[in-house]
C-alpha cells in the first residue's frame, strides 16, 4: 500500500493540461473574493481594509487630534492566555516573570485555543476543537467559559467562534452556526443559559465585537459564497438586537471591526483585490481614513493601545510575519519587531507599557503532530526591551488575551508525592520516534528516518548509562505515531513488524509496501532476518508460545480488511492467514492459547468496537462489542489474564469465553483520566500515562493499576514540558516512556 | 539594455506571468485538482485565475502569491457552484495513477480548510506559514488543519496513526 508521502508523489507525476493559449483566449468573470470571517479565536482581531486607492463619501483627509485615553486605575499586567502545544493544546498563561500557569487540561483529541479574558479576569473563555464528521469546516469549534483557574467549566455555544465580552463580564457574543447555511451572531449568558440570536441576517454574520461601553456590537456580513453578489461591510447592533446599521460601503471588503478603547471609533481591514490595509473609523461611520501603508497585503490583528494613540498590527513583510505600530490617525507608521522570526498575535498590555506577541523561529517546516515552535514575547513600544517569556511552549495560534489584573493561581489540590517511583532522566533519542521495547537487558527504541519511507535504525541503549550501544539500521521499523507496540524481545531476538517498499506490491503497481518482520540477534546486534510476509503493512506481533503471529493493517481503499498471519519466523512464510471485520486495529496479544485484539468501528478508531478473540487452531474468530462506547487502550495480557482500559476504566476479558467482566475495576473519573490511547502489562500491573483531573494543568502521571486488588497507585508527575507519550516499556525495574518529542524517560521503580 | 525595458508595462507583466505559469501551472493544475477532486474545476480555476492576472497586469503587487490564493478561491467558488447544479457528480475522470486517485477520493472527504491546508502545504509544497497567507490565517491554524487533516487522511486510507 503507498504511503501518504508516496500518494502525493504519485499526483506529481499526473499530467497536467497546457492551458496558456486558453489562457491568452479567456474572458475573466468577476475577481475572486478575500477570505472574511471565522478567524480561529481571535480575542482582538484585525481589521481593516482596502485599498486600491478608491475612496468613497466620508473619508476625511484631515488628522484627527489624538486624545489619550485614560486607562482605568484598578489596570495592571496581568497573566497573558494563550493556547499551548505543551502536552496536548490547551489553554495556558504566562506572568511577566515567566511563571506558566495551566488553566485546561489537554481533552483527548480536542485542542483549546483562542483564549479571551472576561475584562475583569474573573474569568476566561476559549474554544475547543472537536473531531466531528461535519465537512463544512466549521462546525469544529465549541465555545467555552471558565473560571480564571479553569474550574467551573460550561459549553456556552456549539459550533461557535469568536467569543466577546460584555464590558460588564455577564454575557459573551460569539459567532455560531445555527442554521447549516451562514453564520449568524448570537449572545449567551456567561453561565450559559440564554442564548438568544442577536443578528441572522441572509449573509454571514461574523466576528462580532462588543464596544466598550456595552452599547453596540459591531459585526461583519459577507457573502455566504464567493460567487455570490455583494461584499463584506461592517455593521453595528444593540446588545437587545435593535439599531442595526450599517457603518461601511466601500467597493471593497471591509471587516473584522476593532473598538478603540474608549469605544469612539472602530479600526478594520479593508481588501479590494489583492490589496489590503487598515483602516479607521468613528463609531457612526463617518471620518473613515487608512492608517495602513504596509508593505504586503498580509496585515491583520489590529490591537489598540489602551490610552487609544496607537494600533499594532502583523504584517507580512516578505520573508515573516512582523509587527508595526501605527498611530491611530495613521500619520506615523513604524516597526516594532522586524526580526527574522515571525512575530504575530500583537497585543496591547493592560497598562500600555508592553506589546505581547508569539514568534518563531520557522515554520517552514511542520511536524504537526507535535508542539510548534511558537513562543510568547513582550516587547517595550519603544523597542527598548524584549523579552522571552515562555520556552517551547508550541504556542498556537488563535491570539493572546492579556488579563488586566494580577493572576493568582489557587491551589485546587496537594502537591503529588511520588510514591515508589521517580523520574531518572530524560535524554534525547531521536526526531521520529516510533516504539520502545525492553529485554535482555536493554532498552530498544525505533526511530524513523523520517523520509517518507519505512526505514529507520533501531537504537539499543543501556539502561543504566543511557548509552546507545548499537545504532542498527533497518528498513522495517514500526509505523504508529502513538501506541507503540510492533517490537518484542523474545527468544534471543529483538522482533520488530512494519513494512517494506517494494515496487509493485500489494495492489499497488505503482510502487508501495509489503508487511514485514525483521529480526535482530540481540547478542550481536546483527540484523539477521527480513520476512517479507505479503499484505499490507505490520501493525503488531506476538509470540504465541513459539508461533510468531502478526497483525497487518486492512486498506480502506480496496476494501482490503485486516488480518492476522501466522509467519515462520526462519523462512517468512505465511502458516496461516485470519480475515478480521476492521480495516485497522492496533495491538495484538496472546493469552490462554488465544490471540486477542481490538477492533474498531466504522468510525473513530477508538469507538464502538468489538473486542475479538482468535483460536488459532481452529480459526474461530469470537467477537464481542466493548461494554462502553469508547475503548482507552490494550488489550495487554497480564499473567494470564487479558484487560483492557475502557471509559470508566480497567475491565477484564476473558478470551475463551468471549465475556467481558463489566466493572471489573471502575476508576473515579474525578481522581484518573486516560491520557494517550495506550496501556502497557508488566510484572507489577498495568501501567498507563494518564493525568489528574483535579490538579489545574496538563501534567501527565505515570500510575499503576493493580489487577489483583482494583485499585490504582499514584506513581509520579512525568512533568510538564516534552512529555507527549507515545509508546511505554515496562522493565522489572523501571518504566521506559517513549515521547512524541523525541525523548525518552527513565522512571526508576521502588 | 534588453528588450524587456523596452517592452509595455503590460507585455512585461505578461511575459511574467506566462513563466510563472511555464514553472508553475501543472503544479497548481495539480494542487487544485487535489483540492476540488474535478479535473475540469482544476483546469477552469487555473485558466480563470491567469486570465485575470493577465487582466490585473500591473495592479498585482505580487504575482505569485497572488495568482496561488486566487485559484483556490475561484475554485471554492466554481466548486459549490457545481455542487449546487449537480450535488452528486464526483466522479473523476482523468488519466492517473491509482495511490493519486485514491488520494483525491480520501481528500474530497476532509473539511474544506483542511483539504486547502493539505494540498497546500503537501502537494503544492508551500511551507507552513505561505499555507497561512494563503487561506488569510494564522500559521497555528493552519497547523491544527494539517494535523486533523493527515489523521484523517491517513484514516481513509488505512494507513498507520493512532487516530
Amino acid at each position: 500500500m503507498a504511503d501518504l508521502e508516496e500518494r502525493f508523489r504519485s499526483l506529481a507525476r499526473t499530467t497536467a493540461p497546457d492551458l496558456w493559449e486558453e489562457i491568452g483566449r479567456r474572458r475573466p468573470g468577476p475577481a475572486p473574493r478575500p477570505p472574511v470571517g471565522p478567524r480561529i479565536g481571535a480575542a482582538v482581531v484585525a481589521l481593516v481594509l482596502a485599498v486600491t486607492g478608491i475612496g468613497f463619501a466620508g473619508w476625511t483627509l484631515l488628522p484627527r487630534e489624538e486624545k489619550p485615553t485614560e486607562p482605568a486605575a484598578t489596570v495592571s499586567n496581568g497573566a497573558i492566555a494563550f493556547a499551548s502545544g505543551v502536552g496536548g493544546y490547551h489553554i495556558a498563561a504566562v506572568t511577566l516573570d515567566g511563571a506558566v500557569m495551566d488553566i485546561t487540561t489537554p481533552a483527548g483529541d480536542a485542542y483549546d485555543l483562542g483564549p479571551v479574558w472576561s475584562p475583569d479576569g474573573a474569568w476566561i473563555a476559549f474554544l475547543r476543537y472537536r473531531i466531528t464528521d461535519r465537512d463544512d469546516g466549521t462546525g469544529d469549534y465549541d465555545l467555552f467559559v471558565a473560571n480564571a483557574d479553569g474550574s467551573g467549566l460550561v459549553v456556552l455555544g456549539r459550533s461557535a467562534l469568536a467569543p466577546t465580552w460584555s464590558p460588564d463580564g455577564t454575557s459573551v457574543a460569539f459567532q455560531g452556526f445555527r442554521r447549516e447555511t451562514d453564520h449568524d451572531i448570537l449572545v449567551a449568558e456567561r453561565d450559559g443559559s440564554g442564548e438568544r440570536v442577536l443578528v441572522a441576517s441572509p449573509l454571514s454574520d461574523t466576528t462580532p465585537r462588543w464596544s466598550p461601553t456595552g452599547e453596540l456590537i459591531a459585526f461583519t456580513s459577507h457573502p455566504v459564497l464567493d460567487r455570490d453578489p455583494g461584499d463584506a461591510d461592517i455593521f453595528v447592533v444593540r446588545p437587545d438586537g435593535t439599531g442595526l446599521t450599517r457603518l461601511t460601503g466601500s467597493p471593497g471588503w471591509d471587516f473584522e471591526p476593532v473598538w478603540s478603547p474608549d469605544g469612539s471609533r472602530i479600526a478594520y481591514l479593508s481588501e479590494q483585490w489583492d490589496e489590503r490595509e487598515a483602516y479607521v473609523m468613528n463609531a457612526d461611520g463617518s471620518g473613515v481614513r487608512r492608517l495602513t501603508d504596509a508593505p504586503s497585503n498580509d496585515i491583520a490583528e489590529l490591537s489598540w493601545s489602551p490610552d487609544g494613540t496607537r494600533i499594532a498590527f502583523q504584517v507580512f513583510s516578505g520573508t515573516s510575519w512582523d509587527i508595526y505600530l501605527v498611530s491611530a490617525d495613521g500619520t506615523e507608521q513604524v516597526p516594532l519587531v522586524t526580526s527574522p522570526l515571525d512575530e504575530v498575535d500583537p497585543t496591547w498590555s493592560p497598562d500600555g507599557t508592553l506589546v505581547a506577541y508569539s514568534a518563531a523561529g520557522s515554520v517552514q517546516s511542520c511536524r504537526c503532530d507535535n508542539a510548534g515552535t511558537f513562543d510568547v514575547y513582550v516587547v517595550t513600544p519603544d523597542t527598548s526591551s524584549t523579552t522571552r517569556l515562555t520556552v517551547d511552549a508550541g504556542v498556537l495560534g488563535g491570539g493572546l488575551s492579556w488579563r488586566s489584573t494580577p493572576f493568582i493561581a489557587e491551589a485546587t489540590s496537594p502537591p503529588r508525592t511520588p510514591s515508589g517511583a521517580e523520574i531518572v532522566g530524560t535524554f534525547e533519542v531521536g526526531d521520529d520516534v516510533r516504539s520502545v521495547a525492553y529485554g535482555d537487558g536493554s532498552v530498544w527504541v525505533a526511530v524513523s528516518n523520517n523520509d517518507g519511507t519505512f526505514g529507520g535504525r533501531i537504537l539499543r541503549i543501556d539502561p543504566a548509562t543511557h548509552e546507545i550501544q548499537a545504532e542498527i539500521p533497518v528498513e522495517v521499523i514500526p509505523t504508529w505515531d502513538i501506541g507503540g507496540g510492533a517490537m518484542v524481545v523474545h527468544g534471543g531476538s529483538l522482533w520488530v513488524t512494519g513494512a517494506v517498499d517494494r515496487p509493485g506490491n500489494f495492489e499497488d503497481p505503482g510502487g508501495g509496501a509489503d508487511a514485514a518482520v525483521i529480526r535482530i540477534d540481540t547478542a550481536s546486534n546483527a540484523l539477521v532476518q527480513t520476512l517479507e510476509i505479503g499484505g499490507n503493512v505490520g501493525a503488531d506481533l506476538t509470540f504465541l508460545g513459539d508461533e510468531l503471529w502478526v497483525l497487518l493493517f486492512g486498506d480502506e481503499t480496496i476494501d482490503h480488511r485486516m488480518e492476522i498471519v501466522r509467519v515462520d519466523p526462519y523462512s517468512g512464510e505465511a502458516l496461516a492467514r485470519v480475515p478480521l471485520s476492521a480495516k485497522w486495529g492496533h495491538t495484538i496479544v496472546a493469552s490462554e492459547g488465544r490471540l486477542v485484539l481490538y477492533e474498531p468501528g466504522e468510525g473513530a478508531v477508538n469507538v464502538d468496537g468489538s473486542l475479538v478473540t482468535v483460536d488459532p487452531s481452529t480459526r474461530e474468530v469470537l467477537r464481542v462489542a466493548t461494554p462502553s462506547k469508547y475503548f482507552e487502550g490494550g488489550p495487554v495480557a497480564w499473567r494470564d489474564q487479558v484487560w483492557f482500559a475502557a471509559e470508566r476504566g480497567f475491565a477484564r476479558f476473558d478470551p475463551v469465553t468471549g465475556e467481558v467482566i463489566e466493572g471489573s475495576a471502575e476508576l473515579d473519573p474525578s481522581r484518573f483520566a486516560f491520557c494517550c490511547g495506550f496501556i502497557e502489562a508488566g510484572e507489577r500491573g498495568i501501567w498507563f500515562v494518564g493525568f489528574d483531573p483535579r490538579t489545574e494543568g496538563s501534567e501527565r502521571r505515570l500510575d499503576l493499576f493493580d489487577p489483583a486488588t482494583g485499585t490504582v497507585i499514584e506513581l509520579v508527575a512525568l512533568g510538564g514540558k516534552g512529555t507527549t507519550p507515545v509508546a511505554m516499556a515496562v522493565a522489572p525495574d523501571a518504566v521506559w516512556i517513549l515521547n512524541s518529542e523525541g525523548t525518552l524517560t527513565h522512571v526508576a521503580l521502588t | 539594455m534588453g528588450w524587456v525595458e523596452h517592452a509595455p508595462a503590460g507585455v512585461e507583466r505578461g511575459e511574467a506571468l506566462e513563466r510563472l505559469y511555464r514553472e508553475q501551472g501543472a503544479r497548481m493544475w495539480r494542487a487544485v485538482l487535489a483540492y476540488a477532486g474535478d479535473p475540469e474545476v482544476a483546469r477552469d480555476a487555473v485558466a480563470e485565475t491567469f486570465a485575470q492576472a493577465l487582466r490585473r497586469g500591473e495592479g498585482i503587487r505580487d504575482p505569485e502569491r497572488w495568482v496561488w490564493r486566487a485559484v483556490f478561491r475561484i475554485a471554492a467558488g466554481e466548486l459549490a457552484e457545481r455542487r449546487r447544479r449537480a450535488p452528486e457528480s464526483t466522479v473523476i475522470a482523468y488519466e492517473m495513477e491509482e495511490p493519486a486517485r485514491e488520494l483525491v477520493a480520501a481528500l474530497a472527504r476532509l473539511s474544506p480548510k483542511q483539504r486547502a491546508a493539505v494540498v497546500l502545504h503537501h502537494a503544492a509544497g508551500y511551507p507552513l506559514k505561505e499555507v497561512a497567507r494563503m487561506l488569510g490565517t494564522t500559521p497555528g491554524a493552519v497547523k491544527v488543519h494539517l494535523l486533523r487533516g493527515r489523521r484523517r487522511l491517513r484514516e481513509l486510507l488505512g494507513e498507520g496513526d493512532d487516530g
